[in-house]
Order: structure tokens, then sequence, then C-alpha cells
């Protein structure tokens, strides 16, 4: 795997650690009684938005034959 | 519903996956391409177990968000998991390994020691992991059939015992069908990819029938759950007794999980074919994930508003019964018991692995290991073929698993919950991250400092962890508890040095993860590594380096074993022919041609062979084994210093072809500029040619038909005549021209041209050049301008090369001059150089100046610049070569001193010889005192600051 790739993927758990931790943490923790959808709206995002990065980094890859 | 009926629809869903896992076995063995690529990634999925399934529902119902974590780790870890699994694959690969304790005992020092601690402790961790999907089996079993729960029954009646036991021998059949170990299991994940897909859509369905069957929409059922009181704050960290610490914690240790459990290492590393698979899990894998918790909340709202009877842990199966909807319920149960038994499949054939290989074979081959060069009947037992009593040692060792498991869920499992339990087996996996990790990136790390951290980690895992869940309601452990052991309350199991507020998974996995890394770290700096762990260490960070027998090379004890040794320990694991056959394989890729029994395995067979070995029995068994028939010989020195000067060679040679191949570029790149050059002068040869024969045959033509109309036309009238013959003259002059620009190119090329160093009057051949133009000037109308100083100026040259250079100038100038308001400017000035004075001339046009590209070569032969408004112009490109040369031997330089769009200025400067005017005594002074030889080198040094 290319450099530039490997250093994309570290940045890319970098920022999964801090956006799956902090931000999260202070939305569960802040969170009023009931209020379900800001929570679940940040982790869907984030979350389709980690698969569409991983997609396009280790995606589209044919075995080699 | 009858509990036969359950019972024999399970055993149906048991013989499809018989079914599947026996198709899979035909038409996906023989060739790395047969398995589809997806059957890889979707075999990850045995990550989600009846946790997944119904434990989540369960602790969502409870504590709200804090079943999250369990799918945040992987998720976070994605991005790098190929990376990291990637490296692993490739050692494991190399070194035939095939569990996470012969990675660890192989990368330290190949140490037995290390193999049975991290086999004992995975087993420690893990079979209460296996006994609480048996639990799940169980409660799936109670809810469809109303059965009461399985503590009341005896062992016989327990339908989870009969499904344990079937799914004994499915793995018993399908995951123990050869020796070797690597040899995978196409049976094993077929069926497991199978489960994965069955639960996921079972899940869906539960899932979405509830939400927009029952409910109306995730709007509706969220909207009804905020109005209900127990619901309606259980969306906060609070509720479910979390700070950030423990989510930080909880996402940790299931990111160490998803790479360390058992089960997750066979199919990820063992059961890899191709690194491509590892691409397409890489983004496969977090779409399950998040497919599998869409309706997580869903369902525990749904069940608390329906008011299900029983643990929220059932809901999924509870849901669909209550509501009458039979199908769903049973689709939910196999979704259960598919998450369930993927989960015991691929742990009870990991576990049976590691044991066999790191606790069970060790100790049973020393006993029964071959000797060397036996050949008599007393040692017959020693040469019996083992393969078969491994096998079954192996298949012993899967049911002692299960059961294992299945007494542990009697006994304890029953009372706690899958949550609870699963975090510890988490937490236990993620004791093997330092040592793992420092395996594949930190070299220096040792068998002591490995056998340190890990003994660290697990006694703390276990006395905060393991110690508060079994034993707290005892006595003697609700003191030590509450004070901590001989009543030191710092030293409490559940806060240890005053922690407080923290859940006991964060807890436990901080102190116990903080020791493992400082015992490794510590005992890994006080200790030295031994020479084959150096090895092992080097080649764990850089596997491609050791492809073949090199490791040999790295050996401080050589070691010597006949071939014919060598083929009867292998024939006692795969059989005689086989045996046979590997070897003979093996000759033939090396180049060895036939291998004779009496004489010494190459380093490289040696090597080979162990690892063979070490793919049916294990590192340290095939360790164990091969000591039997090696013997073992200090490395002489001679050798060591064959070894050193070899290594230096090849340091030398690599450093010499690199050398040679810089050179070679170098080179290439010289020829290939030259061959551009050689090209480009073949143009501009074949266009001299074609100019110079086309200025040639111009006026040829042109004399020739003047003096034909003349010869056949005697009465032409005589003014007529003259002008005739005047064109045939100025032709004829022109043609001269023109050959002896040709001629003057070829003496000045070979150095025949002997400039003769004469005074010259710059001032008066300046103006006689300029007079000579005159006549065009105003036929054309050009303004043509001379500035001359009152000084008269002479520099040493030819008078008439001079000469040639400025009509040159001045000709080109002409000719590029537009045709109204053209402009000529010749100009004489001295510039006070600090080396010596010079004279400059300069001529300057306002033609349309000369296009940036073209300035560097225009100077060069043959070559012409053509104007888009005027053409190509007269003449054969080799005025300026020419003029240049000229001024050069005159130790004079000639330039292009501007061009623009408003014209173009050229200007050649020679050292003054001698000036007449006394208004500038000091230059006169200076120039009449400089010797020829002074000026010669203020030539030279001129010159080449103009190149």
């Amino acid at each position: 795997m290319s450099n530039r790739k490997t250093t994309v993927a570290l940045a890319l758990f970098g920022a999964a650690v801090l956006l799956l931790n902090f931000p999260l943490i202070g939305l569960v923790s802040g969170n009023e009684a009931g209020k379900l959808s800001p929570i679940l709206i940040y982790l869907g995002v984030i979350w389709v938005g980690f698969v569409i990065c991983l997609y396009r980094i280790y995606g589209n890859k044919e075995p080699k034959k | 519903m009858n509990s036969t009926i359950v019972l024999l629809i399970f055993v149906v869903y048991l013989v499809t996956l018989f079914g599947i896992a026996g198709l899979a076995e035909r038409r996906w063995r023989g060739g790395p391409n047969k398995r589809p690529r997806i059957a890889y990634a979707l075999s990850l999925m045995v990550y989600c177990t009846a946790w997944t399934f119904m434990g989540s529902i369960g602790k969502a119902a409870d504590d709200g968000l804090g079943f999250l974590p369990i799918y945040l780790g992987p998720l976070m870890l994605a991005p790098v998991w190929p990376l990291l699994i990637r490296r692993i694959i490739r050692v494991c690969k190399a070194e035939r390994l095939t569990s996470l304790a012969d990675f660890l005992s192989s990368r330290y020092g190949k140490s037995r020691l290390i193999g049975v601690l991290a086999a004992t402790f995975l087993v420690i961790g893990v079979v209460p992991y296996i006994s609480i999907q048996l639990k799940a089996i169980g409660s799936i079993f109670s809810v469809l059939t109303g059965q009461e729960t399985i503590a009341s029954l005896p062992f016989y009646q327990d339908g989870a015992l009969w499904l344990t036991l079937l799914l004994a021998v499915f793995i018993i059949v399908f995951g123990v069908r050869r020796l070797d170990a690597n040899h995978r299991h196409e049976g094993i994940m077929a069926a497991i990819s199978f489960e994965a897909i069955f639960k996921l859509i079972a899940f869906l369905v539960v899932g979405g029938f509830l939400t927009f069957g029952v409910f109306n929409g995730f709007g509706d059922l969220f909207g009804r759950a905020a109005q209900l009181t127990e619901l309606a704050d259980k969306w906060s960290l609070t509720a479910s007794g979390l700070t950030g610490w423990d989510w930080f914690w909880l996402n940790f240790v299931s990111m160490c999980a998803f790479v360390l459990l058992p089960r997750q290492f066979h199919v990820a590393v063992v059961e890899n074919r191709a690194e491509a698979e590892v691409d397409l899990a890489a983004w496969i894998f977090p779409i399950y994930l998040l497919l599998i918790n869409i309706f997580v909340i869903p369902i525990a709202c749904g069940g608390i508003l329906l008011g299900i009877p029983g643990g929220a842990e059932n809901f999924v199966i509870a849901i669909p019964k209550f509501l009458d909807w039979n199908l769903i319920a049973i689709l939910a149960a196999l979704g259960g018991f598919a998450a369930a038994s993927g989960m015991v499949i691929v742990s009870t054939i990991a576990l049976s692995l590691t044991i066999a290989n790191n606790i069970v074979l060790p100790y049973v081959l020393r006993v029964i290991r071959p000797q060397r060069g036996t050949q008599d009947g007393s040692q017959r037992g020693a040469q019996a073929d083992l393969s078969g009593p491994i096998m079954n040692i192996r298949r012993l060792i899967i049911l002692f698993v299960l059961l294992l498991a299945y007494g542990f869920y009697r006994g304890v499992a029953a009372q706690y919950s899958l949550i609870a339990i699963g975090l510890i087996s988490f937490t236990a996996v993620a004791q093997f991250a330092p040592v793992t990790l420092a395996a594949l990136f930190w070299k220096q790390a040792t068998k002591k400092g490995a056998i340190s951290g890990l003994l660290a980690g697990f006694l703390v895992w276990g006395y905060t962890l393991v110690l508060p869940t079994t034993l707290g309601d005892s006595l003697w452990g609700a003191a030590l508890l509450e004070h901590g052991p001989a009543g030191i309350a710092w030293l409490r199991p559940s806060g240890l040095f005053g922690s407080q507020d923290v859940s006991p998974i964060a807890h436990g996995a901080f102190w116990s993860l903080l020791l493992n890394v400082s015992g490794l770290v510590i005992g890994s700096l006080n200790s030295r590594p031994t020479p084959l762990e150096i090895t092992q260490a080097d080649l764990f960070q850089h596997p491609e380096k050791y492809a073949g027998a090199e490791v040999e090379d790295y050996r401080l004890k050589r070691r010597r074993a006949r071939i014919g040794d060598l083929q009867k320990l292998m024939a006692r694991f795969t059989g005689n022919q086989q045996a046979a056959n590997t070897l003979k394989a093996f000759a033939r890729r090396a180049g060895n041609g036939k291998l004779e029994p009496e004489n010494l395995a190459s380093p490289a067979l040696l090597s080979f062979v162990e690892q063979r070995l070490a793919g049916a029995v294990g590192s340290a068994s095939s360790q164990v084994l091969l000591r039997g028939i090696i013997r073992e010989e200090p490395v002489q020195l001679q050798e060591v210093i064959t070894i050193l000067q070899r290594t230096q060679e090849a340091e030398r040679y690599g450093r010499l072809m690199e050398k040679k191949q810089a050179e070679l570029e170098r080179l290439t790149t010289q020829l290939r500029a030259a061959n551009r050059r050689l090209q480009e002068l073949d143009r501009m040869k074949a266009d001299f040619v074609s100019t110079v024969t086309h200025e040639l045959r111009t006026p040829i033509t042109s004399i020739k038909s003047l003096v034909n109309i003349l010869l056949n036309n005697p009465e032409l009238p005589l003014a007529q005549r003259q002008s005739f013959l005047d064109i045939v003259v100025s032709e004829s002059e022109r043609l001269a021209r023109l050959v002896s620009q040709v001629l003057d190119l070829q003496a000045l090329e070979d150095g025949r041209v002997k400039s003769g160093h004469q005074p010259v009057d710059l001032n008066n051949l300046l103006r006689k050049a300029v007079h000579s133009f005159s006549g065009v000037s105003h036929e054309r109308d050009i303004d043509l301008r001379l500035e001359l100083p009152p000084a008269t100026y002479e520099v040493l040259g030819p008078a008439d090369r001079l000469t040639q250079v400025v009509v040159n100038l001045l000709g080109n100038a002409v000719k590029f001059v537009p045709r109204v308001d053209g402009r000529i400017d010749v100009r004489l000035k001295i510039e006070d150089n600090p080396v010596l004075p010079l004279v400059a001339v300069r001529v300057a046009d306002n033609g349309p100046g000369i296009e940036p590209e073209s300035r560097s070569y225009i100077f060069e032969r043959f070559t012409q610049i053509t104007d888009p408004e005027l053409g190509k112009p007269a003449g054969s490109g080799l005025g300026l070569y020419i003029s240049r040369k000229i001024v050069e031997d005159c130790g004079g330089t000639l330039s292009l001193e501007r061009s623009s769009e408003s014209g173009t200025e050229f200007c050649f400067r020679l050292p003054l010889h001698r000036v007449s005017d006394d208004a500038m005594p000091e230059l006169a002074q200076r120039t009449a005192e400089q010797t020829n030889a002074e000026v010669a080198t203020s030539l030279v040094k001129m010159k080449n600051q103009a190149r």
C-alpha cells in the first residue's frame, strides 16, 4: 500500500477516535430527556462518512490473478 | 411451542448448515479464487454474537446507549485494521502460525512458556464467553417453548446440551479434516458467512415489522417512547451509568477484541487466502455493524412500550411471539441461534488449535518424539504415524472445550448477563494487545518482558474483574470488596489506588493494561534478547527479508540432520507418500536435484520442514520434534567470517550496482540529449541544404533565364539589355556571396581563418558600412542613423571581417524593420569595463522582435527566424553564426541585447586598442599601456563571462 494511503488511513483513524469519543460523549452527556435524534443523526453521519472514506481508501481493488 | 418441534427446527437448521459446509468444501477447495471474497468479509461478522442479537437490546433497554461502544470500537479501528492485519497475515503465513498463542510464542524466541501462558489465559478469558452463547441458546429455547429456566432442569432435559453436542459434531466433522492447521476450513467459512447473512436478515425483519408494522415508523416509536417516563431519560450517559472515561475504555477493549479474540484472529488471519480479501472486508464490516444496530433501540423501546414480559435480552424473540407472529419468532430464534452458534464454532476451533499446539502436543510429543537415525524395531513406537492420534487429540479438545463451556454455563453463567461476562472476556483478550503490538513494532521487546506483562495484566484483570464478579456474594468476598485485602482500602478490587466512580470494566481495563505495559517495557529493557529472539523480532518486522531459509544463517548453532530422518519425521504426520512428494517438490523448487536420505539437510530444507510441522502441530511442538533428530553444533568462527564476508560482498556489490545504475541513468540521459541534438542537427542540415540549394537555384535560374532571353532576342533594346545584364551581374554577386559564406563557415569551423590583428578604425568602418546601405534604406524608406563619438576608436582585427559583421547585422535589421516607418540605429560607445575598456557597437531596429523561445538558438548555424508577417527571410541562416565567430576571434562578444515587440538590438563588443581623443587621457593611457599578453588574458576572461 502506498505511503500516501497509509497516511490517510492513519489520519482517518485519529479522526475516528476523536469524533466517536469526545463530541459523542458531550452530546450524550448533555442530552435532554427523550431527545435521541441529535445523537443518532450525528452518529449516522459519522458512520456513513467513515464507510465512504474507507471505500475510497480500500475499495475498487480487483484481486491479483 | 412444543419443545420437540423447536428442537427439530434447530436440528433442521444445523443439517442445512452441514449441507452448506459440505458443498463449500467441494466447490471452494483447490484454488485461491474459488471462494468469493465476500465470504471472508462476512465471516468477520462472527464478531456479532448472541450478545449483538440479544444482549445489546437488553443493554439498551436497561442502560440506554451503553451498548454502542462495542461497535464503535471496531468502527474506529476500521481505517488501520487492514494495515495491522496484513502485517500479521504475512508473518503467520511465513511462519505457518495458526493461533495468537503460536504468534506470540514464535515471536518471543519460540518460547513454549509464552505459548502455554497465552493459551491458558485465552481459555480462561474465552470459555465464559462461549458459555454465555450456550446460555443464549438456552434462553432462546425457553422463550420459544415457554419452558422453565435451565437452572431448574436436569442436564439431560436441557435442549441447549443436545444442541451443543450437535455443534460439537459439526465442528469435529468440518473443523478437523486435516492435520495441517493451515489448511483452510472452507466449509466452516461458508457456514459462518451464511450465518452472518441469516442473522442480519432475521434482525432486520423483526426490527422492520416492529417499527413499521406495529408502530408507524421511527418517529412514531420514538415519540411514544419519549412520553414514557421509564424511557424518557434513558438516552444520556448518566442513565447508562457511564462516564466519558468509561466510554473511552469500552471503545478501547472492543477495538482490541475485534483483532485479538481467538475467533476473530482465526477468521481474519488463519482463514485468509489473499490480501485482497482484507481490502474488501475493510469497508464491508462497518456497513454490517451499522445495519445490525439500526433496530437495537427501536426493539428495546418497542418491547418496553408493549410491556413484553421477561428480560429485555429476549425481546427480539419475545416480541414476535407476544404478537403471535410465529414464523417471525422462529426466524428470530434461528437468527439468535445463528449468532450464538457461529461464535461457538469458530471459537472452539481456534481454542482447540491453541490448546493442542501449545499445551497438549508439546508434552505428548516429548514423550514419543523420534530419535536420530532410528531404523530398528525397538523404536517402532516412535515411528508410528502420528497424524491420526493428533487429529483425535484435537477432536477431544473440541469436546472438552464445549463441555467446559456448558459446565460453566450451568454452574456460573446462568446468574450473569450476556453483557457482563462478555465485557470481562473482552478485557481479558485486551491483555494481549501490548505484547502483540510490541511483537510487530518494537524490536527490543523480549520474552521476559512479554511474560512479565502478560502475568501482571492477567493478575490485575482477575483481581479487579473476575474476583468481584464471582466471589462478591460470599462473606469474605464482600469484605474484600469493601475493605480491601487485610483492610488496605487502596487495594480494593473495585477501587485500586483510590479510584472512584468508575465502571468496573474501565477500572479493570485501565489498571490491568497499565501494569501490563509497565511489565512489558520494564521487563524488556532489563533483559537481553537471545539470538533467536533477535532473529524472530526482525522476521516479524520484515517477513519478506526472510523468504526462504536465510534465517538459518542467523543462528548461532548450526543445525544438522539427515534428510532421511526429516522425511521419516514428516511421514509421521503426513504419511510416507505425502512426505516424499513434499520433499521432492522442495528439491525441484530449490534446484537441488535428488535428495539422498544419507545426506545432511540444507538449512533451507531444515527451515522448510520446521515450518511444515509448525503448521500441523504448532511452532513449539515442531521445535520439540526436531530436537529429537537434530544435532546442534556451534557455528565456527570461520563460518561466521564467511557469512560476514558474504554480507560485506553483497553490500559492496549492492553499492556498486547502485553506482553503476546512477551512471547508466546519467549516460542514458546524455545519450538521449545527444540523440535529440543529432536529430536537431540533421533537421537543421536538411533545412540548410534546402535553403542553400534554393538560394543557389534562385539566382542561377534568374541568370539562366535572362541570358537565354539575351541570346534569343538580339533585337532587344539596349536599355533593356543593360538592365538584364545588371541583374545578371547582381545575381552572380549574390551567388558568389552565398558560396563565399558557406566557404567562410567551413573555414571558420576548420580553424583555417587566420585573422590578422591589425588596428582598425571602427568609426570609419561603421561609416562605410552604413553608407553602403544608404541606397537600400532610401529605397525602402528606412530611417538609418549612425551615432559616433567625437573620438576615434581603434580595435585589433581584420577590417574586412569586421565589416562583414556590421553588414550582416545591418542586413538582418533591414530584413525585419516594418515596411512603414522602419528605423535602424547604429551607435558606437565606449564601455569602461574594470578588466579593460571595451567598445560597443549597437545595431537596433524597430522590427517585431525575436520570440523568447527562439533567442537561445539564433546564433546557431542554419537557423533563421521566420516572421509571421514577412515569412521566411532570404539568406542561409549563417550570418549571425559567422559574425559571432569573427567577433570572438577578435577577442570580443556578440549578443542579443534586447528584443521586444518594439524592436531588437544586437551588440558586439571588442577590446579597445587605442583612442585618439585627448579628452579621455586616462583611457588613452590605459589602452596604451596594455600589452598584447594582457589583452589576451582579458579576452579569455571576457569570453568566459559572456558565456
